[in-house]
């Protein structure tokens, strides 16, 4: 039976796209650049257009509409404050997730049971 | 209600092809059907379109970069997004409603001139028999029920739904024929056409300009509230720098 990865990354690219928010003013296709060559080969803006939504309504960003050299305005995204803060509980649990998940499946990563 | 797009959208939407204009429509037409706010609806159909035109301006494809999911796109932007208030609801359906019932004389009135030609000479007055007028009636409101069908059809209207409005439209049908028997078929009304239109015009105006001043009271708040936080940011990193300068200073005094 196939992973349904959606679940898992779901609450993953949130934070992921937090952090490269956090880092400097960006746009959608930036981020999912960022985001292919950090490793996640998924990702499209149908994937992330709903969750930068969803962090705007949350107000954990803010958008503006600035001029692009590809035709119509784009959106950049800036963290605000409420943002920052979600990012930095998300990084704490995160850590604390996956040393759990580490200590469970053990440093080969096996899923064999002995 | 909203029978177009603004025309602002209208005219970009055409610039982009005709398969991702499909797409486009297709998640409007969802994002419409589930009451998305009309002010966040405009915005994320231009969000749509500004992406469309990017990922043509890459050499990409649209419909790749939204993924074969359609559906599951559009319900997650409707989970994220904020909806119409109730108020907003009850005008964008009664504004349909209207719409129907203040098409009503005039077609009617146009439908006479054409077979029978009673209305040519009479000045713009409508005669019809009471029982004629609450037919019409009906036909409007299925017409309008049938609206809704069609504008939830994109994905699949829930069964639920479909199965209440079949329902209606069977009682509705049934009432209505058996109308006859209750309702005299003697009792004749005249309508000014003119005066019909007019009254149903402003009914409508004053629907959409309630509407669309709610509906941009609960978008602007949250920009409101964004420009708020916006603010506070710039603030915030502002102050850092002041404190990074001043913390520059010291050490080189130090020094």
């Amino acid at each position: 039976m196939d992973f349904d990865k959606s679940q898992l990354m779901r609450g993953t690219l949130e934070g992921c796209i937090l952090k490269i928010i956090s880092v400097r003013t960006t746009y959608g296709y930036e981020i999912i650049e960022l985001l292919r060559t950090s490793g996640f080969k998924d990702v499209s803006e149908g994937t992330i257009y709903p969750i930068l939504m969803r962090l705007l309504r949350a107000g954990m960003i803010v958008s503006e509409l600035l001029p692009s050299p590809l035709g119509p305005k784009r959106k950049y995204y800036t963290i605000t404050e409420t943002g920052l803060e979600y990012l930095s509980s998300f990084y704490s649990y995160w850590t604390q997730l996956s040393t759990a998940v580490a200590e469970i499946f053990g440093e080969e990563g096996s899923c064999n049971s002995e | 209600m909203q029978f177009r797009m603004k025309r602002v959208l209208k005219k970009s939407l055409a610039s982009v092809s005709q398969d991702d204009r499909k797409i486009i429509r297709r998640i409007s037409t969802y994002l419409l059907s589930h009451h998305m706010n009309e002010v966040v609806y405009e915005e994320t159909v231009s969000d749509l379109i500004g992406m469309a035109e990017e990922c043509r301006a890459r050499g990409e494809d649209f419909s790749q970069a939204i993924g074969p999911d359609i559906e599951g796109f559009s319900r997650e932007l409707i989970k994220n997004a904020p909806r119409m208030s109730w108020p907003e609801r009850v005008l964008a359906d009664l504004q349909w409603f209207l719409y129907c019932f203040g098409m009503l004389v005039p077609v009617m009135y146009i439908v006479n001139l054409i077979f029978t030609g009673t209305g040519a000479g009479a000045q713009l007055t409508f005669t019809a028999t009471i029982l004629t007028f609450i037919k019409y009636c009906v036909v409007c409101t299925a017409v309008v029920t049938g609206i809704f069908i069609f504008r939830r059809r994109g994905f699949g209207a829930p069964k639920l739904t479909l199965g209440i409005y079949i329902a209606v439209f069977v009682i509705l049908f049934t009432v209505t024929d058996s109308l006859e028997r209750f309702v005299p078929t003697d009792i004749v009304i005249h309508l000014d056409v003119i005066i019909w239109v007019v009254t149903f015009g402003v009914l409508l105006l004053l629907c959409w300009l309630i509407r669309r001043l709610s509906a941009m009271t609960t978008a602007y708040m949250r920009v409101l509230g964004q420009r708020l936080q916006r603010s506070f940011h710039i603030h915030r990193d502002s102050g850092d720098t002041d404190k990074d300068k001043d913390n520059e200073k010291e050490k080189d005094n130090e020094e």
